[in-house]
């Protein structure tokens, strides 16, 4: 296998990018991979920055507000973002786990193989899971009561939303399986639409 | 008695050393990311008061109490972290055994890293081991831990068991029959961090890699540790295979070995890299019985207070770069005629 980088050389070193809990491998020649600057580091650190995806999600964040939005699913002990975690790779407190469970189970699948425990167990847990996320989500409607839009506008929001809702999933899926043409052009439609 | 780095163990003609790590977060404090100064302040008091319950003599140490060279011979003993030194920030302690087998890190990343460090093959023991002061210490604070998810890092990379265990392996005749590539990328494919050290020179100037799990979630700790002996096992016997093919032509292989032995006790000046090749040359002379003047012990020395640090320490005195390279050579003379 030839080098990634310069497509000459044969490949010596294999190490793997984490990018916004997206795995990513990558295979270099000696050569490149001292002049990336990937000497004595891990060939397994994780990275939390690609130039690709940091310019990806800087593309998206000015005129996708609502794809900003999803992202400010907040720990409400720590006060971090998912958007935090994605930038940096890192959690606030144990509490982030919970109520990012959802989002995070994938990046735990993808990372580890899995996203259940099955190692020591130990005494005290935090997993009032259900408490958590219904303190959440709570808070979530609280907020939304005090909103005052007609129905008609809702209902029309709705429907926004729910066609936008879909094109994050689709544009997830895409970013995922490393179809960054395709995850490029959901991008620009989901940008349409708001 | 050695320190453990000063020591030989099982498998130690390839296998320098091995360690394990369990990753904690003490539950009533955010991550370090989220720390303020008073939660910091805090939890280092709180930490130091628990210490002598732990036992094992461990010591409360803060990293600004100690100065740049002892944090520097801690570096080159990889007993702390090199970021973590770095850091040397305010909040940063370990709690140390006498013998340096046990040193936890306070606020690296996580609040806890337990170490526990063994020469040669040793995974299980130091796994039982870990595990007991896990026990003990789990007892002593309230661990972040989650039925779901386990032990919660920072780093999803860590989560679960927190574990990594990883070996640090001379591999000089697979790099020499130009094997190395192969056999890493084989390692990697099985889930393993690989760890080398590049030099200012293109070559990697020593053959030493550290090869540690990759996966600390979905997998019990004894699963960990049986994934990485066994690749470790195959990356043993692959070394010695390397190290047969080469007494093929043992004119050659005495030559390169003898020559750079030759080298390592006559020189006059030595700068840091080429001193590291030489000894990776001379510890394959050794280990395959072609040199036969030198014991294990004594290579474990040369490899340890050749390094900057410790070279300094060893001396009892501060000295430059330049010095350093010069005063290299004598500490050189020093061992080998000990
Ligand atoms: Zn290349
Ligand atoms: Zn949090």
């Amino acid at each position: 296998m030839l080098c990634q980088n310069c497509g000459k050389n044969e490949v010596n070193f294999r190490y793997t990018q984490i990018i916004n809990g997206v795995k990513k491998e990558m295979a270099l020649c000696d050569k490149c991979a001292r002049e990336l600057g990937l000497e004595s580091i891990d060939f397994n650190m994780p990275i939390n920055f690609s130039s690709f995806f940091t310019d990806f999600f800087h593309d998206t964040e000015g005129f996708l507000p609502s794809f900003t939005k999803t992202n400010l699913l907040e720990c409400n002990k720590c006060g971090m973002t998912f958007d935090d975690f994605a930038n940096t790779g890192e959690f606030g407190c144990g509490n982030c786990y919970i109520t990012f469970a959802d989002r995070i189970s994938p990046v735990l699948k993808n990372l580890h193989g899995s996203s259940k425990h099955i190692g020591r167990e130990y005494k005290d847990s935090i997993d009032e899971l259900e408490y958590n996320k219904k303190q959440f989500e709570d808070s979530q409607n609280k907020k939304g009561t005090k909103k005052e839009t007609t129905e008609k506008q809702e209902k029309a929001e709705q429907k926004d939303k729910s066609e936008i809702e879909k094109l994050k999933k689709e544009l997830q899926k895409a970013i995922k399986e490393e179809r960054y043409e395709d995850a490029a052009k959901i991008r620009d439609q989901i940008a349409k639409m708001s | 008695m050695v320190n453990w780095y000063l020591q030989s163990g099982k498998d130690s003609d390839i296998v320098i050393s091995s360690r394990i790590r369990l990753a904690r977060n003490i539950e009533k404090y955010p991550f370090t990311t989220k720390c303020s100064e008073n939660d910091f302040e805090k939890m280092l008091e709180e930490i130091k008061e628990i210490t002598p319950s732990l036992g094992y003599g461990l010591k409360f140490i803060k990293l600004k109490d100690i100065d740049d060279l002892n944090i520097l011979s801690l570096v080159e003993k990889h007993i702390i972290s090199p970021d973590f030194a770095a850091k040397k920030n305010a909040n940063g302690a370990i709690l140390i055994s006498e013998d340096e087998n046990i040193c936890i890190m306070i606020n690296d990343e996580d609040h806890i890293k337990l170490q526990v460090f063994s020469a040669g093959q040793d995974l299980e023991n130091l796994m039982n081991l870990i595990i007991e002061i896990d026990e003990k210490l789990g007892e002593l604070v309230t661990y972040s831990y989650s039925k779901q998810f386990g032990f919660l890092t920072v780093s999803p990379t860590n989560v679960g068991t927190g574990m990594k265990a990883s070996v640090m392996v001379h591999l000089p005749a697979l790099a020499l029959t130009g094997n190395i590539a192969k056999v890493l990328n084989i390692v990697n494919n099985f889930g393993m961090n690989i760890r080398g050290m590049y030099g200012e020179t293109s070559q990697i100037q020593s053959d030493i890699y550290q090869i540690s799990n990759n996966q600390s979630l979905g997998l019990t700790e004894e699963e960990i540790v049986k994934n990485v002996k066994t690749i470790i096992d195959k990356v043993i016997e692959q070394e010695r295979l390397a190290r047969k093919y080469l007494t093929k032509d043992s004119l050659e292989l005495e030559n390169k070995v003898y020559r750079s032995f030759g080298i390592l006790k006559y020189a006059k000046k030595l700068s840091l890299d080429e001193c590291k090749r030489l000894l990776s040359d001379v510890k394959l002379g050794t280990d395959m019985g072609i040199i036969k003047e030198l014991e294990d012990s004594k290579i474990s020395k040369l490899n340890l207070y050749t390094k900057p640090g410790n070279l300094q320490i060893y001396l009892g005195k501060k000295l430059d770069g330049y010095d350093r390279d010069i005063k290299r050579t004598e500490v050189i003379k020093q061992i080998l005629e000990s």
